[in-house]
């Protein structure tokens, strides 16, 4: 349960977490030791993500449950997927035709997917840390004049962009119908008059050399060709241009495909594609001493700030 | 030894507890260190110790003891 000051201030992301905690009996005492760390900042953060996230369910006669229903299938549909992994060593999806087909082309399953997804930032240690990350991160840039997302789902990573660089002429991408237009009204909702301009688009296809700022969050691993994404994107960002990225080794979910082994493995395929990395943090999913990560194929959550190499 | 204290003995060293306060009333309620990572490893360990397959969607149902029990039996009778 959050603190006295959330219950009193934050109705939103407490009525979630009340009735959350009393369904996830696999995750109660994690969430409730994580939610007990966190200060005012992060309440105030997520007293606003999940006001504009109700806000966007109510359009569509959803509430409460219905955000809580996503998570927990989401987290159910996860478990057994880490369950497969730890038996196969491999990630049960193998193609980005049977993801669309199976999860990004439906929109109700990619709706529910990406609003429990979307709450996992705020109660999943890794999720929330790169989140922060991002915000101290993006904010530290300076002269952001042309941005582009691929992939912003739940938006909030987009709004942060606008918020801290408020003139930026912003583009989001996304190959699901569903996905994009979550993103364009929860980005909406937190900012009516933003000028984003939202594309249905892959981006393999789109021109190089453009943009000041690429933010590209937890897709690496849901593509095939995850080396050709990074070169494509050194390819998309100026000489003086940054990319953010978040991505994860040996981190099973019903619609990832490619596979990185470990931290190296990232790091490695980052700076083959031509990027330098400026910062970076790398986050376990368990409590596992480093050395152990690779051989015990500990879960890992990275997010890193790249440059190009030359 | 029989099948629960096998069993017994399982949960106790996945979740770290002592095998004598494993009854019917364990369950991921009443066990703080019962999350979602224990799981996947009662389930391996499971297997493991009796030597059966349990399918990769059993591992959100076993959350107490008499269903652990009840599902081992099920496994090991299935297998004779």
């Amino acid at each position: 349960m959050s603190s006295n000051t959330a219950q009193l201030n934050n109705p939103s992301i407490d009525s979630i977490i009340s009735a959350l905690l009393s369904q996830t009996p696999l995750q109660r005492v994690r969430v409730e030791e994580h939610l007990a760390r966190q200060d005012e900042l992060f309440w105030q953060r997520g007293e606003r993500f999940c006001e504009q996230l109700l806000a966007f369910l109510e359009r569509r006669g959803h509430g409460v449950d219905f955000a809580v229903d996503a998570y927990l299938a989401m987290c159910k549909e996860m478990l057994v997927e880490q369950m497969k992994f730890k038996r196969t060593g491999t990630y049960s999806a193998s193609s980005q035709a049977q993801t669309l087909s199976d999860v990004y082309g439906v929109e109700d399953r990619m709706t529910r997917y990406m609003v429990g997804l979307s709450l996992s930032i705020f109660l999943w240690p890794n999720h929330y840390a790169m989140y922060d990350f991002f915000i101290r991160e993006t904010g530290s840039l300076e002269d952001v004049r042309t941005s582009l997302e691929i992939g912003p789902g739940h938006g909030l990573y987009l709004v942060e962009t606008m918020l801290a660089h408020a003139a930026v002429d912003a583009r989001a991408v996304d190959i699901s119908p569903a996905s994009l237009e979550m993103s364009r009204e929860m980005v909406g909702l937190f900012m009516p008059d933003n000028r984003v301009n939202f594309e249905l688009a892959d981006v393999f296809a789109m021109s190089e050399g453009t943009y000041d700022y690429v933010v590209m969050n937890e897709v690496l691993e849901h593509v095939e060709d995850a080396p050709g994404l990074l070169r494509k994107l050194r390819g998309l960002i100026t000489d003086s241009g940054r990319v953010f990225l978040t991505t994860c080794a040996n981190c099973p979910a019903v619609d990832h495909i490619y596979l990185y082994t470990d931290l190296e493995h990232i790091q490695r395929e980052l700076r083959e594609a031509g990027f330098r990395i400026e910062s970076e943090i790398a986050l376990p999913v368990e409590d596992v001493p480093r050395e152990k990560w690779t051989q015990d194929r500990v879960g890992v959550n990275y997010a890193a700030m790249l440059s190009p190499a030359n | 030894m029989a099948t629960e204290d096998r069993v017994v003995k399982v949960l106790a060293s996945v979740l770290e507890i002592p095998s004598e306060s494993v009854g019917p009333e364990t369950s991921i309620d009443t066990v703080d260190s019962w999350d979602s990572i224990r799981q996947i490893n009662l389930v391996l360990a499971l297997e493991e110790e009796f030597g059966i397959q349990l399918s990769e969607e059993q591992v959100i149902d076993l959350l107490n003891y008499p269903i652990v029990l009840e599902t081992v039996k099920d496994a090991l009778g299935a297998n004779a």
